[in-house]
Formats: structure tokens, sequence, C-alpha cells
């Protein structure tokens, strides 16, 4: 799989963990297996982007409040929730909080391929995000104005007027922005910027 | 009342005599008639009802034309007219104008003749006087002195004759056996032996008395052969018996003995001896020349007479026996009362009525509650069978989810083993021939999995309708259904809701079911453990979060660590038996509602469930 990122299973059945690791690493994935919600909250490394596949039917921590946990950690985590049960009551909770997708079991090779894929796409995403504010934290808020006129296509004149600031300093804080953004250029910033509203 | 007094002296009536014509009277066409002549008589007079003095103008047969003597035949009619035929000679002889003519006649025909005027002088004893002399207007002209004793005034009594050979030394011995005796009205008999029967306190009841009727000689044979225990006989009877050759004196002795009268055995006092009397139709002429006949009747071989004894006693005896013609008889002497005290009786004829009246409406009442009563027994057993099936049910669905999840687990591993078997050789070996059978074991698995999720969706029911369940009700009927075993094992359940018309956005059924698993589970553990406590459910608003708690609370020691920990893990219960799916379908019948459940402990020892539910804030019923 291309772009993959490492695959979290957390799940009490041993057994039925143990196929799914199988399975897993057919598709040539990182997989940590965790018996029990508990053991996944305390061990793993919650802002290192990474799937999680998420056994709803748990003792103790079940999979409801595992997610819940995770949501309010900011996770950088793309959750996939395994249900033994269909339920749609408990589909819908879990996709209203942002679950990639719900799958039943048994599930096939094709499907969890796919919910993976999103999940690494969600966890990028949201590793990205998380990237951008915090370079946009260390901006000051001079280079945070004119990071959002960049963003809004103004061009340095207008900023300066705007701003009642010169031309040339509008052109040196542009230039530190974009470097302290990680930004190729003034477009990418745009594009950046645009991200975090 | 002048009128009921009559009528209780009217001879239809009050005098304890049978009206029978008794057939040792003269038979033949004239007796039918002189019957129904008497019974019209006897009716007029019950009806009319006024006169003292009955009987018919009778001034015909006097003077020239034959004058009948009524005379009591204890012994028969032959033996009477032997007996007194020198007595109506005398007469005959004296009064010259009259032909007196004797008519023998038994207790019954006696009154039966006074009554219809068929005599008009009557020679009788002094009890058939006391009865019939004041109703009749009776003239007593002579009593007799004929006994032994040659006394008028104690002449007559009774006695109870045993064999001289029996084991009987008190009459009280008597009891259950067989007694015999003239008539109930026999007055040198049965009648004046009574007062001596009861004042030895002897029921007469107990004793199997026969009444034979005249001739008195009969009773004393039936004593001797034995057909009686003993005889009630007028005094001097077996002793002229025995003169007479008929009976052994010595054979016999008396039970309740006064010492003899005159010679005789006795078993009571001595009352006057019979007498002589003139019917009020008789001319006075006639009746003072009778009287002067049989007073100067004196030669020893005729019968003696001296004037008339009083009969007094003989009344006094009557009254006792409550014989008396001149009593009223107590049910006259109740009306007399009624009547005079009108309004007394009528209050307590109201009241009377007014408390049957309340009892009716009593009774109707109880009845009411019973019925009111039984229909609410009838609603509770369908409410219990509803819930009972409704459990059931989320049992079965219950068992049937777990079996789905469990199976499924396996079938899990297996499809993502062969999955996970086809993408590695995949790619080392592209071409095997494993591969196919690799991904048909995964589809298969998969198969297997969707059938038992179709069988569960089908299981599944569908979302309970959710309605306005206002929680006093609720409460008061998941209590109403425990109700039988917690009186059986002594357990306090009490329940209160705040604010009372507090309502919950619900499924009323569901709700009753999980009350009913709790207080059930509550009810279970105490009685594992053979203790008593109590269990309180209280609803309350949460203002904050518009929802409703419903907390249900025991003193039976609460959930182990363990099981707090995994409560809702089915099958898995702490008891012997059940499946331990109370809570587990607690829970999912709370999901369902859109409510949720958290099981805990309290500091007191004792389980603690806390319900929450959205509350209802409609003020109507939808």
């Amino acid at each position: 799989m291309i772009d993959a990122l490492p695959v979290h299973l957390v799940d009490d059945d041993a057994g039925v963990a143990e196929a799914c690791r199988y399975l897993l690493e057919g598709l040539d994935l990182e997989v940590t297996y965790w018996p029990g919600g508990e053991d996944f909250l305390a061990g793993a490394d919650l802002q290192d982007p990474a799937a999680v596949i998420l056994d709803m039917r748990m003792p103790g921590l079940d999979g409801t409040a595992v997610h819940e946990r995770l949501q309010a950690e900011n996770a950088c985590l793309g959750v996939v929730i395994l249900t033994g049960h269909g339920d749609v009551d408990l589909a819908v909770d879990a996709m209203k909080r942002g679950a990639v997708d719900f799958l039943q079991k048994p599930v096939g090779a094709d499907a969890l391929q796919h919910a993976l894929a999103t999940a690494f796409e969600r966890a990028r995403a949201h590793a990205a995000r998380r990237d951008i504010l915090a370079r946009a934290g260390q901006l000051s808020d001079r280079e945070r104005e004119i990071a959002r006129c960049v963003s809004e296509g103004m061009t340095n004149r207008a900023i300066a007027e705007a701003l009642h600031i010169a031309v040339r300093t509008v052109e040196v804080h542009r230039a530190r922005v974009v470097e302290k953004m990680g930004a190729a250029n003034s477009a990418e910033l745009a594009a950046l910027w645009q991200r975090l509203d | 009342m002048t009128r009921l007094r009559n009528k209780t002296l009217s001879p239809s009536s009050g005098l304890g005599v049978p009206r029978r014509i008794v057939e040792n009277h003269k038979a033949g066409t004239a007796l039918i008639w002189n019957k129904v002549f008497a019974a019209l008589i006897l009716i007029s007079h019950g009806l009319a009802a006024a006169q003292t003095t009955p009987g018919p103008d009778p001034a015909a047969r006097v003077d020239g034309g034959p004058v009948v003597v009524g005379i009591l035949a204890p012994r028969g009619e032959a033996h009477t007219l032997a007996r007194w035929q020198s007595t109506l000679a005398a007469l005959d002889e004296a009064i010259p104008r009259a032909a007196f003519e004797p008519r023998a006649l038994t207790l019954d025909g006696i009154a039966e003749a006074i009554a219809e005027g068929d005599i008009d002088f009557v020679l009788t004893n002094p009890g058939q006087f006391v009865l019939l002399g004041t109703p009749y207007a009776l003239s007593w002209l002579a009593t007799l002195r004929s006994n032994p004793a040659d006394s008028a005034r104690e002449a007559l009594g009774s006695v109870l004759l045993v064999r001289e050979d029996a084991p009987y030394t008190s009459a009280r011995q008597l009891a259950g056996k067989r007694v015999v005796a003239v008539h109930e009205q026999a007055f040198g008999g049965y009648l004046l032996l009574l007062p001596q029967l009861e004042s030895a306190g002897i029921n007469p009841g107990e004793l199997d008395l026969a009444f034979l009727g005249y001739p008195v000689d009969a009773l004393l044979y039936q004593l001797r052969d034995g057909q009686a225990e003993a005889a009630i006989m007028p005094v001097c009877m077996l002793e002229q018996m025995a003169a007479e050759g008929l009976v052994a004196r010595e054979d016999y002795r008396a039970l309740m003995s006064t010492g003899g009268l005159g010679g005789c055995l006795a078993s009571t006092p001595a009352y006057p001896d019979w007498t002589f009397a003139a019917l009020p139709h008789v001319s006075e002429g006639l009746a003072a020349d009778v009287a002067r006949v049989l007073l100067d009747m004196d030669s020893p071989d005729t019968t003696r007479w001296s004037a008339p004894v009083s009969a007094a006693r003989v009344a006094t005896l009557f009254d006792d026996l409550r014989l008396h013609p001149l009593q009223e008889p107590l049910l006259d002497r109740l009306a007399d009362t009624l009547r005079r005290y009108w309004h007394y009786t009528l209050a307590v004829a109201l009241l009377l009525v007014g408390a049957l009246l309340y009892h009716a409406w009593i009774q109707r009442q109880a009845y009411r509650h019973s019925r009111a009563l039984q229909s609410t027994q009838l609603a509770l057993r369908e409410r219990e069978r509803e819930l009972a099936s409704a459990q059931s049910l989320s049992v079965s669905g219950e068992l049937a989810a777990t079996l789905a999840h469990e199976l499924n687990q396996p079938l899990a591993a297996i499809r993502h083993y062969a999955e996970g078997g086809r993408l590695r050789l995949e790619r080392q070996t592209p071409d095997s021939p494993l591969l196919e059978p690799l991904s048909r074991i995964g589809k298969e698995a998969a198969r297997g999995a969707g059938i038992i999720e179709q069988a569960r969706q089908w299981i599944r029911r569908e979302p309970p309708e959710i309605q306005r369940v206002p929680l006093d009700d609720l409460l008061r009927e998941a209590v109403a259904l425990a109700e039988p075993r917690v009186r059986r094992l002594d357990i306090a359940l009490d329940w209160q809701v705040r604010p009372a018309d507090l309502a919950a956005c619900g499924n009323r059924l569901a709700m009753e079911q999980v009350l009913g698993n709790l207080i059930n589970n509550s009810l279970d553990a105490f009685e594992a453990d053979a203790r008593s406590g109590w269990i309180r459910i209280a609803a309350d608003f949460n203002a904050e979060t518009a929802q409703v708690t419903i907390t249900v609370a025991d003193s039976a020691g609460g959930f182990d660590t363990e099981r707090l920990s995994q409560p809702f893990t089915p099958l898995d219960s702490s008891r012997a038996e059940g499946l331990g799916l109370g809570l587990v379908i607690s829970r999912r019948l709370m999901q369902r509602q859109r409510g949720s459940i958290e099981i805990g402990n309290h500091a007191r020892g004792g389980a603690e469930i806390r319900l929450t539910l959205p509350a209802s804030t409609e003020d109507a019923n939808p």
C-alpha cells in the first residue's frame, strides 16, 4: 500500500485480532495490537499519525468510549470502527463523531484496504493542519495579519495601504511568513492559510 | 281490642281442644248434619267472634222433651252408662216433666257437643270445666263426692304407674321409654302429671309418649303386658280395676308418689272431683231442680254430691300450663302492646327497615369493591403476562445477538486468515492454484456471517414507540407487579416521584420491563442471602439536562467489583440460575429509548442503579 501509516488494532478478542493482523500484514502494513481500550490509550502515541481499527464491543472501555477519548485528546488518528453488529445507531453516532468508516466483521481485504486508505488520508490531513497551526502559532500579530491579507489575494501595495505601512516592509514580512509557514511561495501560503479557517 | 280477645274465646280457637267428633256416639246422617251445622257455627263464630255464649236457641228441648246429659266416658260407653244409671234414674224420678238421657262422650266429644248445643247438662272432670265453663257460660250445679276419700275437694289426681318388678326408681329413668296415657288434655292423667314431671326436671319430650285414648283400662293392660314401661292413669283407677278383679293391685307401684289419695296410689296433689253443670239454655227452674235432686242423693249405693267446689286451683294449674281460656295468647298480647304503643312500634319498624336498607347498601358496596378489586387484579395479571412476553422476547433477542457475536468472531478470523493468505500468495506465486480456494474460503466465511446477520436483523424488533410516560403511574404499577414477591420476602419497598406529575419520554412497556428487571435483581439478591431489607425507587427531574432520573437502590449488599467492571456482559450471572441477561436487556431497552443506565453501589451497602430518560414537557397526554 502506497503511503501507508502505522495501524493500531484494538480488539479484546485475541483470536480475531491475530487473524486481522495476519490480513493487515498481508497488505504490508505495520500493525500494533492492543487487547483493550485502556492499554491502547495509555500505550500508543496519539499524536503520531496513524490509523486505528477500533472494536466497538469490549469490556471496560468500549469502542465508543475510546473514540470519545481520542476526540477529546485531538488525536492524530484516522478511526475505523469495527463491530460484530451492524448496529445502525452506533454507526451513526460513530460517524458523527468523526470516524472514517464503519466496518462489519468479518471484513474483507478490499473494504479494509479502502477504509484504511481514507483513514491514513484523514490522519495525514489532521497532522498537516496541526503543523500549520503550530507554525501559525509562531507568527507575530503583524505577520499573521499579512498572512491573512495574502490568503485573500491582496497585492503588496494594497496590503501596505490597508495596514498603513511601507510596501517594502510588507515585502520583508511576507518573505518571513512564507518561510515560517514552510511554504514554497505566496500561493502555497495562501492555500495553507485557507485550510486554517 | 275487644274483637281480638273475643276471638280467643270462641270455640274455634284458643282451647287446645281438638274438634274431632268421636265415634262412640250414635251414628247416622244426623251426625253428618250435626257436623256440617257445627262447622258452620264454628266458622261464623270465628268470623263474627263477638258472642261469648255460643249455641243455638235450645229452649225447645226443655219442658217435656228429652234432656240430654253429656257424660265424660273414661272407661267406655257401657261402663259409663252403668256407672251413672242410678243418678239419671233418680233425676227421672224426681223430675217427671223431663226425660233424662245419658250420652257418653270423649273429651273432644264433650267440647264438640257443648259447642253444638247438642246437650243440656254436662258431667265431666274439673279440667274440662275450667276450659269450657267460662266460654260457654256453664252453670255449676254440684260436685261429685264418690271417691274413697269421700271428699269433693280432694278427689282427682294422676298416678305414674310402673310394674312392681321394673327397675325404675325415678321418673327420670323413663327417658326414651314408652309411656302410655289417654290424651294430652286428660285432666286426671297427663295434664295433672305434666307440672309434676316438669318440676322434677323431666322434659316430656324425652319420654316416648303414646296417647291411646279411652278406655283407660287399656293403659294398664299395656303396662301389664310389657308393651309400655309406664302408664299415666287417674288415681284409684288401678284400685278400682283390682277390685273388679281385672288386675292385681300389688303388681304395680307409683313413681313420684305423693303418699296416696284416699288409699289409692298417687303421683300428683288432689284436685276437685267431677262436676255436674247446666248449659245456659237450660231454664233456671230445671237447673235448680236437678241441683236439689243431686244434693239430696245420699244412699250408699248411689252416687253422692256436694255443693260446687271452686275450681280455682285447677285454673291456677292451667295458668301454669298456659292453657287457661281467659289468658290471652302471647301473640295477641304482643299485638295489643304494639298497637297501644304504635309510635314506638312505628319507630322500631322504621329502624328495622332502615337497618335492612343499610345492610343491603353495605352489601352492594362490598360487592362493588370486590368487583373493582377483581378487575384490578385481572388488569395486573394481564400486564404481568405482557411483561413476561416482552421479557422473553428480549431474552431470545439478546441470546441471538450474543450468539451472533460469538459466532461472528471465528468467522471473522477465518476470513481474515483466508484473505491475508491470499494476499501473500498473490505476491509470491501469482499463478498458484491455492489462490482460488483461499478466495472461496474468505467468501464462504462472509456468507456465513451474512446469514447470522440476517437472522439477527429478523429477531430484532421495531424500535419502540416513544410516548409520554407519567412516572407516578409507571412506578405504582411496577411496584404492584412486584408486590407478591416483596411481601413474601418481607422487603420494605417504597417509592416517590418529585414532582408528582413528572413524566418521561420513553416507552411504557420497556420502562416497566427495565424496572421489573431491576426490582427482581434486588429481590433475587435478598432471596439468595435469605435476608430482608429495603428497596427505594425515586424519580427526580434534572432541570439542567431536562432529564428524568429514576434511581433504584437496595440494601442487598451491592455488586462486587468484578461485576461492576463489566456489568453488561451477558451470560455472566452472579446467580446460580438465570442467564444474567437482566442488566444487558435493561441497557439495550434504555438505549433504544434514547436513555441510559448506570450501575453502581451506594455507601450504605447496596446496589444503586440510575436510569436516565429525556423528560416529557408536554402537559397533556399525547
